[in-house]
C-alpha cells in the first residue's frame, strides 16, 4: 500500500515537473506571440493566424457539445473493458475463424 | 490448432489474414535491414571510409535517401500495416474488405519500394525531405495508400460494437491524414509552389508524416497492444479522448518549425512553435495514460520483452517531446538548427520510439503468425540490450556534436574546425551504428529460426505470452 | 456508431486542412504580391564565372553548351541543378542565410522570400542539414578550378573534407563532363544576384535584426 502512494507520488511529481516546464515555455511562446503582433508595423500580422485558430476550434467544439448531447460520453470508459473482453471472446472461439455474412455474436446485443 | 493451419473452407474466413500479417511483417525485416546497411555506408563516409567510393549508383547523397525511405515506407510502413492487418478486425470483429485486396497492396507497396530504390540510386530523387521517392513512384504510392484505406475502414465502419475504442480513432484520423500528406508534400512544392512558400509546404509535409502518419497509427497500436499484454484496462479512455484532440488539432500546424529563421513568413514561423510547445504539453497526457496503465504491472516491463520494448519506446517518446520543447524555441535554434543534434533527435523519434515498438510488435505477431514460439530467448534479450545501447550512445553522441557544431559556426571559426571537431563524434557514431546492427543481425537470426522450429508446439501463441517465460 | 466512426474521418480531414491552410497557404497568400519569374526571366545577366568557364574549358564547354548565352546558360543551371538533387548535395548544405549566428558575416546578406520566387526554385532547396557550408551566396567565392578539382576529389583541396567526391562528372582523361560544367555553373551561379560589395562587409541592412 505505502508502496504503491510513493509510485503514485513519482508519477504526479513527474507529471507536474513536465507540465510546468512546458507550460511556462508555450506561456512565453505566446506572449512573444502576442507582443510581436502589437508592436509590428505590418497592419494585422500574425493576428490572422491566430483567429483562425481561434475559428478552427469552433468545429471541435461543436463536435464535443454534439458528443455530449448525443451521450456518447455517458460511457465512455466502456470500450476499454470491451476490448479485454473482445480479445478473449475471439481467443476462445478458437480465435481466427469468421464466417462471411453471419451476423456476428458479440454486438450490441450480445453484450 | 494453429492458426494457418485452420483450413479456410468455402464460406469461412479467418477473423485475421496472418499469412498477409506475416508477409508484411517479412518485408518489414528486409527493409529494414536495407536502410541499416544504407545508414551504415553513410556513416563510414563520415569517417572518409564510405565503402562503394567512385561509384556513381552508390553515391552516399543517394545512398542516404535510400536509408531515410526505406525506414519510413519500408520498415515503419510494412510493419504498420502488419499492426493494423491484426489490430483492427480484432477490434471490430470484422475481417478487412478483401484478402484479395490486401495481397494486391502488399505487392504494389513492395514494388513501390523496389522503384524507389531503384529510381533515387539512379538518380532520380526528389529534393523533397522524407519524400525522396521519384516521381514516376508518386501515384503508385497514392493508389496504394487509398486502396489500403478502403480495405481497412471498412471494417470499422461495419463495426457493430458499442462506443469506438481509442486505437480506432487514431487509425480513422491517420487514414484520412496519410493520403492528403503525401500528395501535398509530394506534389505541391514540387510542380506549382516554388520557393518560400513551398519550403513553408515542404516542412509541413516533413512533420506531418511523422505526425500524422507515423505518430497516430503507432499510439492506436500501442493503446491495442498495451492493455492486452498487461491484461489491464488502459488508465483512462476519457484521458485518451484529450490525447487525441490535442494531437489532431495541433499537430498539423507544425510544419514550418523545420524551417525557422529562414524567408517564411515569421508569422508563420511564430504558430509553429506555439502549437509544438502546446503538442508537447497534450502528448504528457498520452504517457502518463500509458504509464497510469503500467502502475502496479511494472514487473511485466522484466518478464514480458514486448513490455519491455513498448515501455522503453514511450520513456523515449517523453524525452523526445521533452527536448522538442525546447528545441523548438528561436533561442535554441539559432545554434542547433543545421546540426547533428538534429539528426540525433529524427533518430531518437523514428527509431527509438517508433522502431523500438515495431521491434515490440515483432516479437508478439512473429510466433503467432508462424505458429510457433520464439526459439531463442536469450537472443532477444541480448538484441534488446544492444538496440538500447547503441541507440542511447548515438543519440548522446550527435547530440553532443550538434552542440559543438552550432557553436563553432556561431563562433565563426574556419568551416573546417567544425568538420574536424565532428570527426570524433561519427566515429562513436559509426560504432553506435555497428552495435545497433550487430543487434539486429541477432534479431534477423532469431526470425529466421524461429520460422526453421518444427511446429511442436501447436495451439497458437495467445497475446501476452511472455517470450523468457 | 456508423456515423460516430466517420467523425473521425472527417475530423482529420478538417484539422488537416486547418494546418494546411495556417502554415501553407498563409505563406502562399503572404507573398502572392511578388511575381514568380520563369528561369528565362530571372537570368539576366550573364556571370563572369560563366564566361570563364567557356574560357578555361574552351572544347568542352563547346561541346556541351556552345557559345556563351542567356540561352546556354539557362540550359547549364537547371542541368546543374538537377544533378544537385540527383545527387542529394542538400542533405549536406542549406541554401539560405539565416539572421541569426553570425551568418551573414560568415555567408553574405540574409536570404529574404522574393530572392527565391522563381523557378529555379521549384522545388525549392532549403535544405536541413549542414555538412558542409550554406551555398546560397557561392558565387565567386572559388574559381571555376578550385570548384572542378574540389569535385574530383575534395580532400585535394581540403583535407579535412567529408564531402564524397563526384568522378564520375569526368571523363577519363579527368576533363570535366557536360554535367561537372553545369553543376560549376550552377553553384558559382548561386547567389549571383547578392553579391558582397567590394570594400564593405555585406551588406549593412541584413545585418539590422541579426543578434550579434
Ligand atoms: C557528406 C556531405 C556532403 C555532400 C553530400 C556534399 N557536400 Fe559539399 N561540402 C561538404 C563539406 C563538409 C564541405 C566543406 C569542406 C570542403 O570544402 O570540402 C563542402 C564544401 C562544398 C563547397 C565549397 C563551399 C565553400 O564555400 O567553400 C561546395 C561548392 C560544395 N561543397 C558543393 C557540393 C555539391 C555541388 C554537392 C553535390 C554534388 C555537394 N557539395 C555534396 C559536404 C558535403
Amino acid at each position: 500500500m505505502k508502496e504503491r502512494s510513493v509510485r503514485g507520488l513519482i508519477i504526479v511529481g513527474f507529471a507536474v515537473a513536465v507540465l510546468v516546464v512546458a507550460g511556462l515555455g508555450f506561456a512565453y511562446k505566446m506572449s512573444e506571440f502576442a507582443v510581436t503582433i502589437m508592436k509590428d508595423e505590418i497592419e494585422g500580422f500574425g493576428a490572422v493566424a491566430i483567429s483562425i485558430y481561434l475559428v478552427g476550434m469552433v468545429p471541435i467544439l461543436f463536435f464535443t457539445l454534439w458528443a455530449i448531447a448525443t451521450g456518447r460520453f455517458r460511457d465512455i470508459e466502456h470500450p476499454k473493458y470491451r476490448l479485454l473482453e473482445l480479445d478473449d471472446e475471439i481467443e476462445r472461439g478458437g480465435g481466427v475463424s469468421y464466417r462471411v455474412g453471419a451476423t456476428v455474436a458479440g454486438g450490441r446485443g450480445a453484450r | 490448432m494453429t492458426p494457418t493451419t485452420i483450413p479456410a473452407s468455402a464460406g469461412t474466413r479467418h477473423l485475421v489474414n496472418l499469412a498477409l500479417v506475416r508477409w508484411h511483417l517479412t518485408a518489414s525485416a528486409v527493409c529494414y535491414a536495407v536502410s541499416l546497411l544504407a545508414g551504415l555506408a553513410y556513416a563510414f563516409q563520415f569517417n572518409n571510409l564510405y565503402p562503394f567510393a567512385g561509384i556513381e549508383f552508390l553515391s552516399p547523397g543517394r545512398v542516404r535517401m535510400v536509408h531515410t525511405n526505406i525506414a519510413a515506407y519500408g520498415f515503419i510502413a510494412n510493419a504498420f500495416i502488419a499492426g493494423l492487418l491484426f489490430a483492427i478486425p480484432r477490434l471490430t470483429k470484422r475481417p478487412i474488405l478483401s484478402d484479395a485486396l490486401g495481397w494486391v497492396i502488399f505487392w504494389a507497396w513492395q514494388l513501390v519500394l523496389t522503384l524507389t530504390v531503384i529510381g533515387v540510386l539512379a538518380g532520380f530523387g526528389q529534393a523533397i525531405e522524407w519524400g525522396e521517392t521519384p516521381v514516376f513512384v508518386d501515384p503508385l504510392v497514392l493508389v496504394g495508400l487509398v486502396l489500403l484505406v478502403v480495405n481497412m475502414t471498412v471494417p470499422i465502419l461495419q463495426s457493430t460494437e458499442q462506443g469506438l475504442y481509442v486505437s480506432l480513432w487514431y487509425f480513422l484520423a491517420a487514414f484520412a491524414w496519410t493520403g492528403l500528406v503525401y500528395f501535398m508534400g509530394n506534389y505541391l512544392p514540387q510542380f506549382w509552389i516554388p520557393g518560400t512558400a513551398g519550403a513553408a509546404i515542404t516542412g509541413l509535409f516533413i512533420h506531418d508524416l511523422v505526425g500524422l502518419f507515423v505518430t497516430p497509427i503507432g499510439w492506436g497500436l500501442m493503446y491495442f497492444f498495451v492493455p492486452l499484454l498487461l491484461r489491464k484496462p488502459i488508465w483512462s479512455h476519457a484521458l485518451s479522448l484529450i490525447g487525441f484532440w490535442g494531437l489532431a488539432f495541433f499537430y498539423p500546424m507544425q510544419g514550418v518549425h523545420h524551417f525557422l529563421f529562414s524567408p517564411i513568413p515569421m508569422y508563420a514561423q511564430y504558430g509553429a512553435i506555439v502549437a509544438t510547445i502546446a503538442v508537447e504539453i497534450v502528448v504528457l497526457t498520452v504517457i502518463v495514460n500509458f504509464f497510469g496503465t503500467l502502475h502496479g504491472r511494472a514487473d511485466a516491463i522484466r518478464g514480458n520483452l514486448a513490455v519491455r520494448w513498448f515501455f522503453t519506446g514511450i520513456i523515449f517518446y517523453a524525452i523526445t517531446c521533452f527536448q522538442c520543447a525546447f528545441q523548438v524555441t528561436l533561442t535554441f535554434q539559432k545554434i542547433i538548427h543545421f546540426t547533428d543534434w538534429v539528426v540525433g533527435h529524427a533518430h531518437m523519434v523514428m527509431y527509438g520510439v517508433f522502431g523500438f515498438w515495431i521491434m515490440g510488435m515483432f516479437i508478439e505477431l512473429w510466433p503467432r503468425c508462424i505458429g510457433r514460439p520464439w526459439a531463442t530467448p536469450r537472443l532477444l534479450t541480448a538484441h534488446y540490450w544492444l538496440t538500447f545501447v547503441g541507440i542511447v550512445i548515438m543519440v548522446l553522441d550527435l547530440t553532443a556534436a550538434g552542440l559543438v557544431q552550432g557553436f563553432s559556426w556561431a563562433g565563426l571559426s574556419h568551416w573546417g574546425e567544425s568538420v574536424v571537431a565532428s570527426m570524433p563524434f561519427w566515429w562513436v557514431r559509426t560504432v553506435a551504428g555497428l552495435i545497433i546492427i550487430a543487434g539486429q543481425g541477432l534479431f534477423l537470426y532469431s526470425m529466421w529460426a524461429t520460422a526453421r522450429r518444427p511446429a511442436t508446439e501447436p495451439g497458437m501463441v495467445r497475446i501476452g505470452t511472455p517470450v523468457e517465460a | 456508431m456508423e456515423r460516430f466512426g466517420a467523425s473521425f474521418l472527417i475530423a482529420g480531414i478538417v484539422t488537416f486542412l486547418l494546418g494546411f491552410f495556417l502554415q501553407g497557404v498563409m505563406p502562399v497568400l503572404t507573398l502572392r504580391k511578388v511575381p514568380v519569374a520563369t528561369v528565362e526571366e530571372l537570368v539576366q545577366t550573364i556571370p563572369p564565372e560563366f564566361s570563364d568557364l567557356a574560357e578555361e574549358y574552351p572544347v568542352e564547354f563547346e561541346r556541351a553548351f556552345g557559345e556563351v548565352s542567356l540561352a546556354s546558360l539557362v540550359e547549364a543551371i537547371e542541368l546543374g541543378k538537377e544533378n544537385y538533387i540527383a545527387e542529394a548535395c542538400w542533405h549536406c548544405h542549406s541554401q539560405f542565410v539565416r539572421p541569426v549566428s553570425k551568418e551573414n558575416i560568415r555567408f553574405g546578406p540574409v536570404s529574404t522570400p522574393e530572392e527565391y520566387q522563381n523557378l529555379m526554385q521549384l522545388p525549392h532547396l532549403f535544405g536541413t542539414r549542414r555538412v558542409g557550408p550554406d551555398l546560397i551566396r557561392q558565387a565567386g567565392k572559388h574559381s571555376n578550378d578550385w570548384h572542378m578539382a574540389h569535385f574530383y576529389e575534395p580532400r585535394n583541396i581540403a583535407p579535412y573534407s567529408v564531402m564524397p567526391a563526384y568522378p564520375w562528372f569526368f571523363d577519363e582523361n579527368k576533363r570535366p563532363t557536360k554535367r561537372a560544367l553545369a553543376l560549376v555553373a550552377y553553384v558559382q551561379w548561386l547567389g549571383s544576384w547578392a553579391r558582397e560589395v567590394p570594400g564593405t562587409i555585406y551588406n549593412v541592412d541584413a545585418m539590422r535584426g541579426g543578434d550579434q
